[in-house]
Order: structure tokens, then sequence, then C-alpha cells
């Protein structure tokens, strides 16, 4: 049974093949001496311990030197080539300013290539101090100082055989709030250590309070035919509006959390409910579990004056049956998609299933210019990485610009992921199946307040990649 | 009152002798990545859909296909163009394919134990695809059971499916060649065809959210699978009595009647399928629709030619 954590394990094992990788940090290693104990551990416990530790995600951890040594010519290709730690965006093109960046620096590459090629020596033991280890389930959020979530729902544990076709669940839950409360960040993780095996994805869908159903996305409108993602193009009426149902969070396997821009935020109700739609798949044995959600509530007295919205910017044109990915090959789709407010686009988080190779997300603007978003070069479906915008990098459009997602699907025997190459793959929710879509979440703006921004911006001459490539 | 959907029927049918061929183009195309599906001349890939054990201890594999015609029907036969390998080359595979994704449109069952890996090889519009019957856990699948919950916790199953009042009721993806039903027609007679159904009436949304009343919660759809000539399906009363129940997560039973008119001689097969509130193909996840199985023999016209005759 091929599970995700196992899947993890293999693409560990498979790094050393690795080493000479297209990529590969090529900078001249330090002329000193490096050790574990002085240079190394520092590092990993910045940037790779959280996952790297007793009881978290990783197949291994990586705390002392003496589990770190066995792995170093792993540790040395899969950071040379930036897979690890998974921060797979490009870094040449589109938005580069992030609140959540986890990856190394040039300069913390270097060292730790160049403490490999020295022969990854320890040092001396008393240059080392532990960082302590986190037992159990931690919140990401709170991990990166935002303190413990302010709600916490769980929903009901179910069990998933050992082999089994994909399931679904979907319990439904209320929200326990007596007062209106605004959002300002979600996460979404398993209920318990288990379940990280066997979550492919989670989503919070938020059903309405009926004088919530501001709630709902209209600003959005896909070109080609409408999936059923948010933001369809009609004209609804209230009813259903609130059988829109639109998502509180999308979690999928190696997300974070959603932090929105400052001054916005959800806003949620007494009398709502949590949905569930946990995607579960057999990890080669019993394992039961569930989903939780954490939320972080704006103070009372400071609620936002902006709404957010999740979006999943379709990568397909042609709708669900126009995926065609034959076997034993590289494939690509695209998909565009109006924006038919002024849009402020937050995040960035590409979502395919095992064949997903890449995902750029172009903005084609009304006067016909070009702007690259984001691209991530070197997608991996174990980490399906939020990338995060920093408030003032934060792109804006005007209206009726077009948000053109381009997917690329590998499906050969070089894609680590692949269950079977041989296989044609098409549409579908099982994570043998395909599909293509850029989770952005997306904050709207009136004519005078984009206005306002555009301005704001030129004055300070807020540097951006893309204003550089251009 | 759910409808008997003909729409998406209708087209092929009428167009399908204008333009079903058998050429074989036997120039290689190559494939190029997000090419156009065609309104015509597009090829095809089967499509291996999962698979899932039985009691008796056999593996059986559900198949499909995706033609990249998203107008015209293909007609292949059994051969170079169209066969499994290695030995028997004709498992029950379509010679007539419909336009686009088309999945779980016939099974492959295999003994106990066996663990010969059998391939599906179509050559079509000068492209040859192939994919194998795969028993790597990521494809196992419950077509029985739906895999995504319905509100309340419930699970969605397939409809049963009868073809005479008090008859055996299918309950399956695809029921096997060997228990089709024999029929025998006359070419440009039309045939008529009965089905009683019965479902569970259970729906599946990712949100969980409500669907639209409008929705039938059975569609029947009848479609040519093999045959030499041109199939009509229909004439004028395609509706379903409802006999019990109607809406969402009731017992729902139905009847309904349409005619299958042949236009040449020959052996046909004709594909007969409840279609349940999970969609064509279960929506792709394997579950809920059940497929029967016509075999018909059908005869020239009275004074007419007879079968092969020019």
């Amino acid at each position: 049974m091929t599970g995700l954590m196992p899947r993890l394990g293999m693409a560990a094992l498979a790094a050393v093949g690795l080493l000479s990788a297209p990529g590969a940090a090529t900078a001249a290693p330090p002329e000193r001496a490096l050790t574990f104990s002085k240079d190394i551990a520092p590092i990993f416990q910045a940037k790779c311990q959280s996952c790297h530790e007793p009881g978290s995600i990783a197949p291994m951890s990586l705390v002392t030197f003496r589990e770190a040594r066995p792995w170093a010519k792993s540790i040395k290709a899969r950071v040379a080539t930036r897979q690890m730690p998974p921060w797979h965006i490009d870094r040449s093109v589109g938005v580069q300013k992030f609140k959540n960046d986890m990856s190394l620096t040039d300069e913390q590459i270097d060292t730790i290539v160049a403490w490999v090629d020295q022969g990854a020596p320890e040092g001396n033991p008393a240059d080392f101090t532990a960082k302590p280890v986190a037992q159990g389930l931690y919140w990401q959020g709170q991990r990166d100082g935002y303190g413990p979530p302010d709600l916490v729902i769980t929903a009901p544990m179910q069990t998933m055989p050992a082999v089994h076709q994909d399931e679904w669940w979907r319990p439904m839950q209320d929200i326990p709030i007596t007062e209106p409360r605004w959002v300002k960040m979600v996460e979404i993780r398993p209920a318990n250590i288990a379940g990280r095996k066997i979550l492919h994805h989670s989503i919070a869908y938020h059903v309405l309070n009926p004088d919530n159903t501001a709630a709902v996305n209209t600003g959005i409108g896909f070109g080609g035919r409408n999936i059923s993602l948010s933001g369809n193009a009609n004209t609804p009426t209230a009813a259903e509006l609130v059988n829109r149902r639109p998502q509180l969070m999308e979690w999928a396997i190696g997300k974070g959390y959603d932090h929105y821009m400052e001054g916005t935020g959800k806003l949620i109700m007494p009398g709502e409910k949590i949905s569930w739609d946990q995607h579960i798949h057999a990890a080669g044995e019993e394992i039961t579990s569930a989903s939780e959600i954490g939320l972080w509530l704006y103070p009372k007295g400071q609620e936002p004056t902006k709404r957010s919205y999740l979006v999943g910017f379709t990568g397909l044109k042609n709708g669900t049956a126009g995926l065609d990915i034959p076997p034993n090959s590289i494939a690509y789709t695209e998909g565009f998609n109006v924006l038919k407010e002024n849009t402020l686009i937050t995040n960035f988080q590409p979502h395919f299933h095992l064949r997903g190779k890449a995902m750029q997300v172009e903005a084609i603007l009304p006067d016909g210019r070009t702007e690259v978003v984001s691209y991530v070069s070197d997608f991996n479906f174990n980490w399906m990485t939020n990338y995060i915008y920093e408030d003032d990098a934060a792109p804006v459009f005007p209206k009726g610009t077009l948000i053109h997602v381009t997917a690329y699907y590998d499906n050969t025997k070089a894609n680590k992921s692949n269950p079977d190459p041989d296989q044609w793959v098409g549409y579908g929710d099982r994570t043998v199946d395909e599909m293509a879509h850029a989770w952005m979440n997306v904050v709207y703006l009136s004519d005078t307040e984009y206005a306002d921004l555009v301005a704001k911006r030129k004055a300070q001459k807020t540097p951006t990649t893309t204003a550089r490539e251009r | 009152m759910a409808s008997f959907r003909l729409l998406r029927l209708a087209l092929p049918a009428v167009a399908v002798l204008a333009l079903a061929s058998t050429t074989v183009f036997t120039q290689s195309q190559p494939l190029l990545p997000s090419a156009p599906k065609l309104a015509f001349g597009g090829s095809i890939s089967p499509a291996y859909d999962g698979w899932f054990d039985n009691a008796d201890g056999t593996r059986t594999f559900l198949m499909g296909y995706y033609s990249r015609n998203w107008q015209d029907p293909i007609d292949i036969q059994v051969g170079a163009n169209n066969h499994f390998e290695p030995g028997e080359p004709d498992r029950g595979q379509p010679t007539h394919f419909l336009p686009n994704r088309n999945f779980g449109m016939f099974t492959v069952t295999v003994p106990k134990g066996s663990t010969e890996k059998l391939w599906w090889v179509i050559t079509a519009r000068g492209v040859t695809q192939r994919v194998p019957l795969s028993t790597t856990p990521d494809y196992n699948i419950t077509p029985q059971h739906a895999s995504e919950e319905s509100p309340g916790g419930k699970h969605n199953q397939p409809a049963f499916l009868r073809f005479a009042e008090n008859g055996p009721k299918l309950q399956s993806p695809v029921d096997s060649q060997a228990n089709a039903i024999a029929r025998v027609a006359v070419v440009s007679v039309p045939m008529a065809l009965d089905f009683w159904v019965d479902d569970d009436a259970l729906y599946a949304s990712g949100s969980n959210a409500p669907i639209s009343d409008k929705e039938p919660i059975i569609e029947m759809v009848v479609n040519q699978y093999r045959g030499p000539g041109k199939v009509t399906v229909g004439d004028g009363h395609h509706t379903l009595t409802v006999l019990e129940g109607g809406t969402f997560g009731e017992p729902y039973s139905a009847k309904g009647s349409t005619t299958v008119t042949f236009s040449a001689p020959g052996e046909y097969q004709i594909h007969v399928t409840a279609v349940d509130l999970s969609g064509p193909g279960g929506g792709a996840t394997g579950c809920c629709w059940t497929t029967g199985l016509f075999r018909v023999l059908v005869k020239p016209a009275a004074g007419g030619p007879p079968t092969g005759a020019r």
C-alpha cells in the first residue's frame, strides 16, 4: 500500500540520486571547518526541526548528530535542489515577499553542502544546544508566533481500513460562538499524529447564517464552463447564496494556515456550522482520525472592514471533461478566470494530485500587459505549501483582469509520486485522478480604494520581482 | 417524476451512420499536449478505472475510455486496433466508442490468484494508446458502496435495475457479457425496451448542501455498444413513471420504456444504464450506477436482403 508517509520516506531515500540535479546550488563552500554542533544544528533547529523531530510529520528526526549523520548525503541533495524545506516557489519570477517563508538562504545551503563535503563531522558536543522537542501535535501558526488558536473545532473520529478506496467523510458541527466574530487566521490539521498518514485534504465549508450571505464570493467568473468551485458568475437568490457554503478553509497535505491580510478576515455568526469534506486515502494500516480547525479571532473592537474570500482559480478552461493526460507523457492545461472587481490577491497555493508538476498564475491586464503572479516549478504532492504574500507585496489588479492559470503534469516514471505512469489520467476526486486549481485568498476594492492603493504603492515604489522583471 | 434524458444520445445516434468509420489510419500521429478536443477525427485512450475483489476470490477490473471527440462516435472492431494482450483479444470491450470521457463501461474478471498483467490497446486516427489493468492499491474501488458520505452519514448504493416487472434485479456497475439478455429484432422495426428501477435516492455533495430538486433521481441512458449499423433510441415516450417516492433520501421506484431501432442486420450489443444522483461514472469515484447488457440479433426486414448481402 502506498500511503502518504511512505511516499515521503521513499522520496527521502531516493534523494541520493539527485545529487547532480539541475538547479543545485553551486556557490563555493566556506573554507573554514564546519561542524554539526556549531554550524548545522542552529540551521536545522530554525528551518527543519519542526518537521524533523520525533513524532512529527517527517520520516526521520534531524534533532541530534546521531540522528542526522546517516542522512547527510540525502540532506545535501534535498537542500541543494531546494526540495527541502518544502518551499518550491520559483525565486526568479513573481511575488517574492512572504509572511511564512521557510526556505533556506543561499548561505545556509552553502553551509550545509560544505559540511557534508567535509565529511559531516559532529565537532565539539559542547557547542550543541538542544532546542526543545514539541510533543505530539502542534499548530503551525503557534510555532510561527501567533499563539494558540482562540477556537478549536474537532470533527468526529472515523476509521479508514488499511486497503480501501479513497473516502470522503462529511460530518457537520456547530461553530460554538454566541456573538459575531471576525477570523484573522485559520489552520486545519489532522486530529492526531496517525491522521497525517491518511488525510489528503480537508475543507471546512461554512454553513451560513442567512444574515451572513456576504461571505459568498461573487467576484470571480470563469472562462469556459463553470465548475463547482467557489465563484459562480450567476446572480443567485439569498437562499441560493446560503446554500453556496463557502470554504472557511481548504487544507491539503503539507499546508499550514491561511493568514488574511491585515484589516481583512471572515465573519462567523451564531448558529452557523462547519460542514467537513475530508478526503481520506488508505495508508496500508487501519487508522482512526479526523480533522480539526483552529480559528484565530480579531479582538473585539478591532473588527476588519473587508472580507477575504477563498477562490479556486481553475486551470481547466474546458472544464473537467477536458483534462487529458496520456500515459508516460508531460501534459499541460490552462484556465482563464475573470476578475469582476478590483482585486488584491494575498496568497498562492497550487493544488494537484499525484501527477502535478508545476503551476503558473499570470495576470492578463485589461490593456493586454501580462504579469506573472507566482510560479511553482517543482510541485510536490506531499507539500501543498501555501505561499502567503506580505501585505505590501500582495498584487492588486483592476476589474476586467484575467487570471490565467497554467498547470503542468508529469505522468512519467520520473515523477516519484506517480503510482503508475502507464495509466491514462483524467479529472476526478480520487488521489489517482487529477485536478488543477490555484487556491488564492482575495480582497475586493472599490474603484476609489483601488486608485488610492495604486497611488500609494507608486509613491512608495514598492519593489516586486514582477516589477523588476518588467 | 424523473425524466428519461435522451438529449445526449440523440446527436450521436443521428450522426453515427454518416460518420462512423472503421477506417484505419496507419500513419502514426503525435499526440500533442493540450491539443483541443475535436468534433471528429480525434483519437481514443483506454482508461483504467479501478479494481475490486469478489466474494469468490476472483478480481474484477473496471474499464472505460477517453475519446478526444466531443461530438462523434467512432467504431473500431476488435482486432489489431482494439484488443487485449496477452491472450484473448476480446474481453468484452466496446467497438462503438461514444464521445468524451466514459467511465466504467465494462469489466474484466480474472481468476483467483491470477498474476498475468493485461493491457487494453486501442489505435484510433493513427494514435496507439495502451493501459494496463493494474492492481496497485491506489486504484482499489467499491462500486457498490459510495465512498462519499451523503448528508446524515449514509452511503449511496447503485440502483436496482430490472427488464421485466418480476425479473431479476441487477445491481452492478456493468453486468457480465454472459448475463446479456438475448433479443431478436428486425431492421427498421422499433424494438420495445421496458425497465423498472429502484433506488435509495441518496446524493452526495462536497459541502452537504442541498441539490436542486430539478435533478432527476434516476437518469436512464441507452447506448449502442457494438454492432454494424446505426442505432436510434426513442420513439417519443421518454419519461419514467414514478411508482414510489420521488424526494431525495426516500426509497424510489419507477418504470419506463423506450424503443431501439436498428438500421442494418447483424449482431448488436446495447448498454442500458440507470444513473443515480451520483452522476455518470459516479463522478469518477466508481459508484453508483447499474448497467444491463442486451445482445440483439437483428434480421433483415421482410422482403429485404439477407444478412451480409449487398
